[in-house]
């Protein structure tokens, strides 16, 4: 072994690895920081442009495009009457819920009947999609609840009941609010604007962002103080989610190039989404599976398109504070990813897809799925050298300085994007807390996300599909108790 | 020191040399960026506070002003007064832009004199030439905020300036200069529609349409001009208007358009026919039926069951037949409006009998 080591060909196989893997961390951070500056262009200019618009012509109108909300509800007995109440409440004109049973085994369907005083209804679905077997469509005698509609039907996962959902919506757009999730009032008001911008360019998704609500004041479903989280595992998340929605989504958006719109919120042109074949059922990264299905088949039919991304933040929701519970939600988003890119290995420079074939899927390809796996790589690397004392010390450190560097930069850029356009953060000891976060960071939690995908990837290799569900904690607070105002 | 740092900065092994700057570049720009944010901080803490100051002030004053006409009757003392002390303020930017955002919040709550005096303070303090000022120098949201200003405060002479901007590349520019030209010039300026290149986007129409609620119907004007545009986006338009205001100066024109290339223009101009009851144009309907797709022909049918008549009936009949889910319920729909109903002996399949029933639920639950 130790002959091996020192000769000629291990240190070119050395060499050649250090070099190859020091330009890719050059370029994976020069990409970021490009990313960042766009970002910065992007977001001010929508902050500009948006002092000009008033919501409320949309609000008055008598021709604004109708919505519906998809929800989908698996052995919710204990909170769906509260949540679907919420979600009623929600500031828009033409709106309707449609709330899909996907064959729960608790009482959530006899609840439900009994709320809102519910019958069974005749009702033909168009399988526009194919899907599990609808057993039911109710609506409401009371006129009240006119815009409710209640689908009973097999279970067949959430995927499933989402593609219920866009059979049974006679609107032209369709969203889906995910579990745990607080909406602004105005949320789907501001996500249906671009929709209404659009001219020669077809709008086929819409994305908000998404906050953290964790140790938030939230009253009668609405949030009415944003502080920094207390846990420092939900701290750490909202950093990641600023820098990730801020910085990641809105450069992607303005270089046409995004990829995902979150689960928990986005607004998707109904039409669209059912040509391209709805949701898929055989991923756990169904969100960005339809995304990438839906931009394929607009550039399959040739027609111009757009997927928007609104940088405000519209929905705030409530990010595990547990290890445990982190390192599955993060494993199943690296399956996830997997799954999407392998589904759609298509695209990858593939010069008909243009941006999203040459720039975004080679993007996610190189710098979102497999940065994790050469980062660990490295670590076993550099152990292995430091075990047989083969190690460069000071280049190990210089690296690990420029690595610590660039994390507080892009984390501090973030918080710099986010203080001078929202503001989210009034008091000082906030935005103190989550500069302080940003600096502990990449010691903690990086590292685990790290690992967190690692295992997804030998999880993937050993075709696990399940969605290991996360237990929240809801947003009860004493002495205020709230719960949610989504279903899923 | 020195040395030691100048031997990494200028190290001949690429790693270690741009590794080095980047360390150096990274942690001054987080530096620099730290301070901004306490910066922008302190700044944004103080400017919150003057605004709030200022606002407070002038929103007393000006309610003060518009309901205390005695007091402060135009062209004398006390007015004269205000108008100097407000001129003052005006030289000062917080001041000026706080000012501004009180009148202009105020007029919009206000209607009748009140309303009236707020524009003659306006103009009479001379705020207008602040707007002029940042529409010919200012970045491009400034001038879309003066255009909105001006709109709202009728400055009329300012009407060039802002006719301008109305086919400008820039949305946000174009279509508040679109808006403000309504607002200040009325109803007749919407005729540089029909000469517009760019699409106007239904955000845009919606914002015009409830713009135009404020107007008395007797001025509102035929929009049939519109429908001879060549930018389909503004045909639509004006159909919508002709849909809105029920005008039914020449519905031929608009049948005409139900041939149209673009799509969204035939949908449009049947549903402004729908809009006016214009009955003879059923006959019509089946052909326009035939030489659509299935994106149409939904739309064709759901006009027929509210223009058309009993001779529709055996046309509708043969589409209930069909195995298409939306036409079906399209048919079965329309039958119902034309008060059919489903014979005993029908020889419906048991599917397309349960969209009857579910359509016939639908409209008489």
């Amino acid at each position: 072994m130790s002959s091996f080591l020192s000769s000629d060909v291990a240190r070119f196989l050395v060499n050649f690895y250090e070099t190859a893997v020091f330009y890719y961390a050059v370029t994976i951070m020069s990409s970021y920081i490009l990313l960042a500056f766009i970002s910065l262009i992007a977001v001010k200019k929508y902050v500009h442009k948006n002092t000009f618009t008033n919501y409320d012509s949309l609000l008055t109108s008598t021709i604004t495009p109708g919505v519906s909300i998809l929800a989908p509800a698996y052995n919710e007995g204990v909170t769906i009457v509260e949540n679907i109440r919420s979600l009623l409440s929600i500031h828009y004109p033409n709106l309707d819920l449609i709330v899909v049973n996907d064959g729960s085994k608790d009482d959530t369907m006899s609840k439900v009947i009994e709320a809102f005083s519910l019958v069974k209804i005749p009702f033909v679905v168009n399988y526009q999609i194919e899907t599990k077997e609808v057993l039911g469509v109710y609506k409401s005698t009371n006129k009240a609840f006119d815009n409710l509609i209640v689908v009973d039907k097999m279970n067949g996962g959430k995927a499933d009941a989402l593609n219920v959902g866009l059979n049974i919506s006679q609107q032209p757009y369709v969203t889906c609010i995910d579990a745990d999730c607080i909406l602004e009032q105005d949320a789907l008001l501001k996500l249906m604007k671009p929709f209404e911008d659009q001219t020669d360019t077809k709008v086929i998704a819409t994305g908000g962002v998404v906050r953290i609500v964790n140790s938030c004041r939230i009253e009668s479903g609405k949030l009415l103080k944003v502080v920094a989280p207390k846990s420092w595992v939900a701290r750490f998340q909202a950093v990641e989610y600023i820098r990730a929605f801020l910085l990641g989504r809105m450069a992607w958006t303005f270089l046409d190039g995004l990829l995902i719109i979150s689960g928990a919120l986005g607004i998707f042109d109904r039409r669209i989404t059912i040509a391209a074949g709805g949701y898929n059922h055989k991923t756990v990264g169904e969100d960005m599976e339809l995304v990438v299905r839906m931009r394929r088949y607009m550039h399959k039919t040739r027609q111009k398109y757009q997927v928007a991304f609104v940088p405000d933040p519209l929905c705030w929701t409530e990010v595990p504070e547990q290890w445990d519970a982190l390192q599955k939600q993060r494993n199943r988003w690296t399956r996830g990813t997997i799954e999407t890119l392998r589904m759609h290995r298509g695209v990858f420079f593939n010069p008909k897809y243009r941006k999203i074939g040459l720039i975004s899927y080679p993007f996610w390809f190189f710098f979102e799925w497999m940065a994790p796996i050469i980062e660990f790589l490295g670590i076993v690397y550099t152990i292995f050298l430091a075990v047989f004392g083969l190690i460069n010390w000071q280049f190990f450190f210089l690296m690990c300085a420029l690595v610590y560097s660039f994390a507080i930069f892009f984390s501090v850029f973030a918080l710099l994007l986010e203080e001078v356009t929202y503001h989210a953060y009034g008091r000082k000891r906030d935005i103190s807390v989550l500069l302080l976060t940003a600096m502990i960071e990449p010691f903690v939690f990086h590292p685990f996300v790290v690992y967190a995908a690692i295992r997804g990837n030998i999880d993937y290799i050993r075709g696990k599909k399940s969605w290991d569900k996360l237990v929240r904690k809801g947003f009860a607070q004493p002495p205020v108790t709230q719960k949610t105002n989504s279903i899923a | 020191m020195k040395e030691w740092l100048l031997g990494y900065l200028f190290n001949e092994y690429p790693p270690i040399w741009i590794s080095s700057w980047g360390i150096l570049c990274l942690l001054t720009g987080s530096v620099v960026i730290l301070l901004v944010i306490l910066r922008s901080r302190l700044i944004k803490t103080r400017k919150i506070q003057l605004q709030e100051k200022f606002r407070e002030e002038y929103e007393a004053l000006l309610t003060e002003f518009v309901f205390d006409e005695e007091e402060y009757e135009v062209g004398e003392e006390k007015y004269n007064a205000l108008v100097f002390r407000l001129q003052r303020a005006a030289k000062n930017d917080i001041r000026r832009e706080v000012l501004v955002a009180t009148i202009l919040f105020l007029h919009h709550d206000f209607k009748g004199a009140p309303e009236k005096r707020l524009v003659r303070l306006y103009q009479d303090v001379g705020l207008e030439k602040y707007a002029f000022r940042a529409i010919r120098y200012g970045s491009w949201y400034e001038k879309a905020f003066e255009f909105t200003e001006l709109g709202q405060m009728q400055v009329n002479h300012g009407l060039p300036l802002v006719l301008n901007y109305i086919g400008h590349y820039s949305t946000v520019l174009r279509e508040e200069a679109q808006f403000a030209a309504v607002r200040m010039g009325g109803v007749k300026n919407l005729e540089y529609l029909s000469e517009l290149n760019r699409s106007v986007s239904d955000w845009q129409q919606t914002r015009i349409m409830q713009e135009l609620d404020q107007f008395p119907l007797e001025d509102i004007p035929s929009f049939y001009y519109l429908l001879d545009a060549k930018n389909d986006s503004i045909i639509v338009f004006g159909l919508k208007l002709i849909s809105k205001y029920r005008q039914l100066d020449n519905p031929d024109k608009m049948v005409g358009l139900l041939w149209h290339e673009n799509l969204d223009v035939g949908v449009a101009a049947l549903s402004a026919l729908v809009a006016i009851d214009h009955f003879p144009v059923a006959d019509d309907l089946p052909n326009l039926f035939y030489s659509h797709d299935e994106q149409f022909q939904p739309e064709v049918i759901r006009a027929i069951g509210l223009l058309g008549n009993d001779s529709h009936i055996p046309f509708l009949e043969e589409l209930l037949q069909r195995n298409d889910y939306d036409l079906v319920m399209a048919a079965t729909k329309a039958l119902i409006r034309l008060g059919y109903t489903l014979p005993a002996n029908t020889t419906l399949s048991s599917y397309n009998k349960e969209i009857y029933k579910h359509a016939r639920y639908e409209l008489i639950p």
